[in-house]
């Protein structure tokens, strides 16, 4: 026999429940699939124990190591059966179009398992996140904090991406750099607390805000952990750990990072908060990610590695989608960023064709029109066909997609190793423009939206 | 002072009451007018005497062109708009315009002078025998019938010494003759003799090169050009110095623009111009371009958010939607990203008429969504006129999803039978079909595809699929259905 690998358990649960207790029976359960990956069906009935007997013996066989050891099925009567079920986690997956509610318990990862949050703000939040490095993002959230300077407004850029911190070193200097990093705000939060001052000691001031606006910065690394690096690995091992709070109710890393970015993001003192997240289908992603109520820029270059990763990112947040209600809010924060993209429109057109076809394929987006079974006969002569004056408007025109659009960066040598502080030069309008130009425009849309709301309403 | 909610109305009204820029002949009763007259600046080196060969697809303003250099009023009013091209110094005469009634050539008398059977050789004659006409025309001499002229035209030393003299007089007294073609897709409805009669009258544009004073001017169609069943050694030359007649977004909104400013609404828009800092019209700025917010973009912006919000849709994520400004350049533009004026201007027109005129503005984003729907006939109805088989073809295609490999968009066609009754209906109506195969080659899907992306109906994206703008989407969606054909 075939050996179960992970990506079958599911299926062949599935499948075994709905041949033998039916289709309703399937659709009111809940499987559970515990942090090993094995798993159980808890039914919403109550099982006899001939039907139990048989059924755990069926799907022990066909699961392999895909069962649970202790019991691989439970009635909605037996022992712990009811709490699986109430379980406020559970997430419905479609198994070959299939709604299954799944309660995935997980070691790792249990970020990943909270529906995006509403928005945040004021002032807006801006994530830049991507799956890996070198793909201009920090870079993107330099010009973008440096131009809202320039118009006087009041940034704060958050680095989040712990393992590789650049945007420190990119803002700050020797002499700005704050006493404490958002390194030191994970591990200390659940043992000392954070106080005043010890925000305070978290943000520094950049000098790249240029005298008109404010610039300022919580770096990945503060000034201890620049002097200490031997202790840093230490420290982020502890950073990534789960707090648990005095109560005795646990702190994941998202609540954490959300309760520092809440406390410093102060619609009085800012305009805009801008984070940069650490690349990669992990943890601290998802807390930037889905978690902090932000718009999220996804950025990404026109190569296979990036759609492979969006579409596990993406096909994950499917899941929170229900097939039913209409389209989900945070949907329009998710923006795709072509980093480094070509001079050439039609090149740029088929990464937004690409996009479009990421967000179908991950079953967020429908696709507008279905495969065609049937070929439809012009009506009329052939060299007059008459136009159809009874069609809606919505049966016609192009639907507008519940994603937004994606953003193009274009190439641009000088940005490479890009220093903003020692570059001024790459700081005028006119020069960052051309390369930034559609990022610009949507963060002026974006920051400006907040005071400017009634904009041709009172024309 | 802010305009009031009545200039708003008055200003809706007026759009919806444009005249949807009419398609136009170079002469006759559809000939241009003083009132149309709006002169982009990129229009210019199309205009030029110098320029022999322009092109543009249907609706860019070929004939329009055609007709205000043949209209001595229209020419002096052009020359104000366009002082560096002494259009003012100009005599003008036509060549080939698709009208037999003379002065002006049609396809009748093409058809006396080059019979079916006829070779390259008299083609050119026939063209050299127009070129005299024309110059017998400028010297106010008694025309005689153009079949007349041929043996003048036939004798190589004769006719070049009699250009020669004609181009000596043109320079001593400063002037210059300028002989215009236009309608040249009309010459002929089979796919032979048009190559053969295009290739003629090019190979005259050439050898016509070296006189300064007598210049010959070709309005014609991109795919008329390109044409690669045309070919003789120069053409690679003439293709090169060929000018695109194309509107630009900011050439699009001064047109519609201007159009306001000086209809009926003209003391409301003023008044609009005036409440955001910018500059109002008279006739006289818009034609010379001195009219601001007739070519800079920042200023059209700022008038359209005024007219019609900011963005595509209300609320904190609406300017994700787009601008208003941008929008419907977006979805007008055809594969060779051209947009059309007419359609712009229907576009418009449409939303102007859609819903009821809301209080704060001139239109709503709901009613440019809907005007989308008026341009893409607009411009599908304006291709039907060259292309009678362009909506038989589209309407198959309604259902398909796209982009999409080439055998799944031609196995469509192929159900429909479309490439069959595309050839019998040019064949029944006399009208030029879609493709044209060596004789013994039977035509193909492969090959109607071309002919769409010839005329920017449909393209192939990178990935190599095809694909086809929104503009002819929305067309396909709205051909009336007879039935479907299981594939």
């Amino acid at each position: 026999m075939k050996t179960v690998r992970f990506d079958d358990s599911l299926p062949i649960l599935t499948n075994v429940i709905r041949s033998t207790l039916g289709d309703a029976a399937m659709r009111d359960g809940t499987v559970l699939r515990d942090a090993a990956g094995c798993l159980a069906f808890f039914s919403a009935a109550p099982l006899d124990e001939i039907t139990a007997e048989s059924l755990s013996a069926t799907l022990r066989d066909a699961l392999g190591a895909y069962a649970r050891s202790d019991r691989v099925i439970a009635g909605s009567d037996d022992y712990g059966s009811a709490a699986v079920r109430a379980d406020a986690s559970a997430l419905t997956v479609l198994v070959e179009h299939f709604p299954v509610r799944l309660v995935d318990r997980r070691l790792v990862g249990a970020d990943w398992l909270h529906a995006p949050n509403p928005p945040a703000g004021p002032p807006p939040r801006v994530v830049f996140a991507s799956l890996k490095g070198g793909v201009g993002r920090s870079t993107a959230l330099a010009i973008v904090a440096a131009h809202l300077a320039g118009r006087g407004c009041r940034v704060l850029a958050v680095d989040l991406d712990m393992e590789a911190p650049g945007l420190g070193a990119m803002l700050l200097t020797k002499e700005t750099v704050p006493e404490f990093g958002m390194l030191d705000a994970l591990v200390e939060n659940g043992l000392t607390g954070l106080d005043e001052t010890f925000y305070a000691d978290l943000i520094g001031a950049s000098e790249l805000a240029g005298k008109r606006g404010r610039i300022d910065v919580i770096p990945a690394f503060g000034r201890r952990s620049l002097e200490n690096p031997a202790d840093v690995l230490a420290k982020i091992a502890r950073a990534y750990a789960e707090d648990v709070r005095q109560d005795g109710s646990v702190a994941t890393l998202l609540e954490q990072v959300r309760a520092i970015v809440e406390r410093c993001a102060d619609p009085e003192r800012y305009d805009a908060v801008l984070i940069d997240a650490r690349a990669g289908l992990h943890e601290s992603t998802a807390s930037a990610v889905l978690g902090l109520g932000a718009e999220v820029l996804l950025f990404g270059l026109d190569e296979a590695q990036t759609f492979q990763g969006y579409k596990a990112m993406l096909a994950h947040l499917a899941r929170f989608l229900s097939p039913t209600a209409k389209t989900p809010e945070w949907l329009e924060r998710l923006t795709i960023v072509q980093g480094k993209a070509p001079i050439d429109a039609e090149e740029r057109a088929s990464f937004v064709q690409s996009c479009h076809e990421l967000f179908i394929a991950a079953g967020i987006v429908t696709a507008p029109e279905a495969a065609v079974n049937e070929v439809v006969l012009p009506a009329g002569p052939f060299g007059d066909v008459p136009w159809d004056e009874e069609l809606s408007d919505d049966a016609v025109l192009p639907a507008a997609s519940p994603v937004p659009d994606p953003l193009a960066i274009l190439y641009d040598a000088r940005f490479q190793r890009f220093e903003p502080l020692g570059r001024r030069d790459l700081l005028s309008e006119a020069v960052y423009r051309a390369t930034f130009g559609a990022l610009i425009e949507w963060i002026d849309a974006l920051v400006m939206s907040g005071d400017a709301t009634s904009a041709g309403g009172d024309a | 002072m802010k305009p009031s909610v009545a200039d708003l109305h008055a200003i809706r009204a007026a759009i919806a009451a444009l005249p949807p820029d009419v398609s136009h002949d170079a002469i006759g009763a559809s000939a241009p007018t003083l009132d149309e007259l709006y002169a982009p600046a990129t229009h210019a080196t199309a205009l030029d005497p110098s320029t022999p060969i322009v092109s543009g697809a249907r609706g860019t303003g070929k004939s329009f062109w055609a007709g205000v250099l043949g209209a001595d009023d229209l020419r002096a009013v052009a020359a104000t708009a366009y002082p560096r091209l002494h259009l003012t110094s100009l005599d003008v005469q036509f060549g080939y315009t698709g009208f037999d009634s003379p002065p002006s050539i049609g396809r009748e008398t093409l058809d006396q002078c080059v019979p079916a059977s006829a070779d390259i050789e008299e083609a050119r004659v026939f063209f050299w025998a127009t070129i005299l006409y024309a110059i017998d025309n400028a010297q106010g001499k008694q025309l005689s019938s153009l079949p007349k002229l041929l043996p003048r035209a036939r004798k190589l030393d004769t006719r070049a010494a009699e250009l020669t003299a004609m181009d000596r007089g043109l320079q001593e007294h400063g002037r210059k003759l300028v002989i215009v073609y236009d309608a040249l897709d009309t010459m002929a409805t089979s796919w032979p003799r048009r190559r053969l009669l295009t290739q003629a009258l090019l190979e005259v544009v050439w050898a016509m090169r070296a006189y300064r004073a007598v210049r010959v001017k070709l309005f014609l169609r991109p795919d008329q050009i390109e044409d690669d069943a045309v070919r003789f050694v120069e053409l690679p030359k003439l293709r090169a110095g060929a000018v695109r007649l194309t509107w630009s977004e900011t050439d699009l909104y001064g047109l519609l623009f201007s159009r306001i400013a000086l209809g009926d609404a003209q003391t409301s828009f003023q008044r609009l111009l005036k409440w955001l800092g910018l500059q109002t019209a008279s006739r006289e700025e818009i034609l010379r371009r001195l009219w601001s917010p007739g070519q800079d973009a920042t200023q059209q912006q700022n008038l359209m958010t005024a007219m019609a919000g900011p963005y595509m849709a209300e609320g904190v994520h609406g300017y994700k939607k787009g601008r208003t400004y941008e929008w419907p350049l977006k979805h007008l533009a055809d594969a060779f990203n051209e947009v059309t004026p007419r359609s712009f201007l229907g576009l418009m027109i449409a939303a102007a008429r859609h819903g009821a005129a809301p209080s704060d503005r001139v239109i709503t984003p709901a009613g440019i969504h809907h005007g989308l729907r008026a341009a893409s006939k607009t411009r599908v109805d304006q291709l039907h006129d060259e292309f009678p088989w362009i909506k038989g073809v589209l309407a198959p295609l309604a259902g398909l999803l796209l982009p999409q490999e080439d055998e799944k968009v031609f196995n469509v066609w192929r159900q429909a039978r479309t490439l069959q009754s595309a050839m019998t209906d040019a064949k029944t109506g006399g009208y030029l079909p879609p493709v044209h195969t060596a004789p013994g080659k039977s035509p193909t899907e492969r090959d109607l595809y071309h002919a769409l992306e010839r005329i920017g109906v449909m393209m192939r994206r990178k990935d190599d699929r095809i694909d086809m703008p929104d503009l002819f989407r929305v067309a396909a969606k709205l051909l009336k259905k007879g039935g479907t054909a299981p594939i």
